[in-house]
């Protein structure tokens, strides 16, 4: 009888003082070879876009981990590390890949190696003045005025900023009854997700898809969801008049995404260059010393299913002429376009 | 903080085993407030109020390889109904705890948890002592754990909630030392059918019944339905849980009520397809009032 208690304590003192070292799968090591390895695997198993890159530019990732695995070693330092994992990932050449750590966060710009194709200074003081006196308002992210033409003329320079203002132009631009409207995304590196629908809802009448998603859903690379259709519906006042939709290199993200809705109603053109892409939705996750990074981890195709990672193009393809200070030749054309 | 915890238990355990040994010496002196204490308790319904500390031990890795950890506040509601043969619990616990991890300095989480539990017990001395109270049962748990990372932007939640059927054990002593009136007690559960949630994959943390429906909603409306279906039935193939509780009493003489020092301790282990797995420790200090 006395064991029998004495066993039956020791029963609850295991169940009560287990420990979670026991318990919990220890952490990796946190040298850089297991941070490599980890950053490498990781990405292999959940990057959306390998196909389109090895379609693009040759990106072959087996070849990289070959080619940066051998730079790491155990003597590594922690800006030694950092620099490689960092140069690792911008092979890539995805705006959406970024490594950080407490002393630098690395990203790539797929827009520097492009022309500018927009300078906001140059159209202010040349399209959006009269003498000295600006004709252009501005509220949030929009700058808008109408131009000489009759032509509503809106620049909207980020998702990150609210969307819902457009009625208080497009209420402008209809009392005034303009020919048309330019919007111009130049620049508008993009923001939130749920931006492009609520802008674009301005220009339709009825819900409308715009393309579809795929997520992975696995570490396999057939591990994809179903094909997730995205809807826009109407918002807001509609303005349904023609649109010239200016765009360059700079679009990048939901701006991407928006283009990519949008260049497909009966009612716009796009003009400039190609959008810059960003077609997944980033991800973050942690490396074992801690460091976080972030993928692609969705992949957003349009409706005809033109996949916008590597940017979408323009209906009318227009470079700005960098020497001519004082003429956008996208505007031009625009304004060329609605006449 | 994971061995002061410890060694606090130790000293808890220490007691509760010298209390014991005491309490076998004076089994003479015991048996009339034994007698005493179970006639009191026949058809009682106790309220017991508790708030304390709580180490938290989070692992996810849908999220991250590293495992969070840190000091928090949890407190716990139970209603006891003691009947002659049986004894019913409806138990609320409540905790909150910053984490980090031990490896880098920026990287910390906040998490949340709660948990409802119907615990139904039956006396059953299915162990030949003869001061103890065995008793078996089943328990209802409610459970929810969250977790947000700050600084992972675009997936910064973590989450499993449960709702799960399963076994409970408990087993109880009164004794008297030093002419107090003590009381030790224990239950443990464990649940054996489960439906669970947990994001569909990492690392963008969609439920998997957002991924079903055939519809992507870039301004993430509908996650909420879409949460709640996307479940999935088990058993202690995806979800193992322990929940262990182990309290010592002291009753008041002059009243019913009492205070008690509850440690409490759970772990769970979600295997989803990256899983997940949290162990947490509490020490309580609780009032229980006879209503």
């Amino acid at each position: 009888m006395k064991y029998i208690k004495w066993f039956f304590l020791c029963v609850v003192c295991f169940l009560t003082a287990a420990c979670e070292k026991v318990l919990i799968e220890d952490d990796l090591e946190t040298d850089p070879m297991t941070v490599f390895e980890t950053l490498w695997n990781f990405t292999n198993e959940h990057y959306t876009f390998f196909d389109i890159k090895k379609e693009a530019f040759g990106l072959d990732w087996d070849e990289v981990y070959t080619r940066y695995r051998s730079r790491v070693n155990s003597a590594s330092n922690q800006l030694q590390l950092f620099d490689i994992l960092a140069e690792m990932l911008n092979e890539l050449k995805d705006g959406h890949s970024n490594l950080f750590a407490d002393f630098k966060t690395s990203f790539y710009n797929i827009e520097l190696k492009y022309p500018t194709n927009f300078d906001f200074d140059l159209v202010r003081r040349n399209y959006l003045v009269d003498g000295d006196v600006p004709t252009y308002n501005t509220i949030g992210g929009y700058s808008w005025a109408i131009l000489e033409e009759d032509i509503g003329y809106v620049r909207f320079s980020s998702f990150g900023q609210s969307t819902y203002q457009i009625d208080y132009i497009i209420s402008e631009f209809l009392a005034k009854e303009v020919k048309g409207m330019i919007l111009d995304v130049r620049g508008n590196g993009g923001g939130f997700s749920s931006g492009p629908a609520y802008l674009m809802g301005r220009f339709i009448k009825e819900k409308t898809a715009v393309g579809y998603t795929l997520v992975k859903t696995g570490s396999g690379p057939d591990d994809w969801s179903e094909p997730l259709n995205t809807f826009v519906e109407p918002l807001g006042l509609n303005f349904d008049k023609p649109v010239m939709l200016l765009t360059n290199r700079g679009c990048y993200s939901a701006t991407s995404h928006f283009v990519e809705y949008m260049r497909h109603l009966p009612n716009v053109t796009t003009i400039g260059d190609w959008t810059g892409g960003g077609g997944g939705t980033p991800g973050n996750w942690e490396l074992p010393n801690g460091w976080s990074f972030r993928i692609s981890a969705d992949a957003f195709h349009g409706i005809t299913g033109w996949n916008i990672e590597e940017g979408s193009p323009p209906d009318i393809e227009v470079a700005d002429d960098e020497t001519t200070q004082d003429i956008d030749e996208i505007i031009e054309r625009a304004i060329l376009e609605l006449q | 903080m994971c061995n002061k915890i410890k060694r606090v238990f130790i000293v808890l355990s220490l007691c509760c085993i010298y209390i014991n040994a005491q309490a076998q010496e004076q089994e003479k002196i015991d048996e009339e407030d034994v007698v005493a204490l179970d006639v009191l308790k026949k058809n009682q319904l106790d309220l017991e109020l508790g708030f304390g500390m709580t180490l938290f031990n989070s692992k996810d890795n849908a999220i991250s390889p590293n495992l969070y950890h840190g000091l928090g506040l949890g407190s716990q509601f139970k209603f006891i109904w003691l009947r002659p043969n049986s004894k019913n619990y409806f138990r609320g616990r409540f905790q909150y705890a910053n984490l980090k991890i031990d490896q880098y300095f920026l990287a910390s989480a906040t998490a949340y948890k709660g948990d409802f539990d119907v615990i139904h017990l039956r006396k059953f001395n299915f162990i030949p002592l003869d001061k103890w109270r065995f008793y078996l049962g089943v328990n209802l748990n409610f459970s929810g754990h969250y977790r947000s990372y700050p600084h992972l932007r675009n997936n910064s939640d973590g989450y499993e909630i449960s709702s799960s059927l399963g076994l409970a054990i408990a087993f109880d002593r009164t004794f008297t030392l030093w002419k107090r009136k003590f009381g030790i007690s224990y239950i443990g559960t464990s649940p054996l059918v489960n439906y669970a949630i947990r994001p569909a994959y990492t690392p963008l943390g969609y439920p998997a019944g957002f991924l079903e429906d055939g519809v992507f909603n870039e301004r993430d409306e509908g996650l909420a339905e879409a949460l709640l279906k996307s479940g999935e039935f088990g058993s202690l193939n995806n979800l193992i849980r322990l929940d262990s509780e182990l309290a010592l009493t002291f009753h008041f003489n002059k009243n019913k009520n009492s205070i008690r020092l509850i440690y409490a301790w759970e772990y769970y282990n979600y295997k989803s397809i990256k899983e997940s797995s949290l162990v947490n420790k509490s020490i309580l200090f609780a009032l229980v009032t006879a209503l």
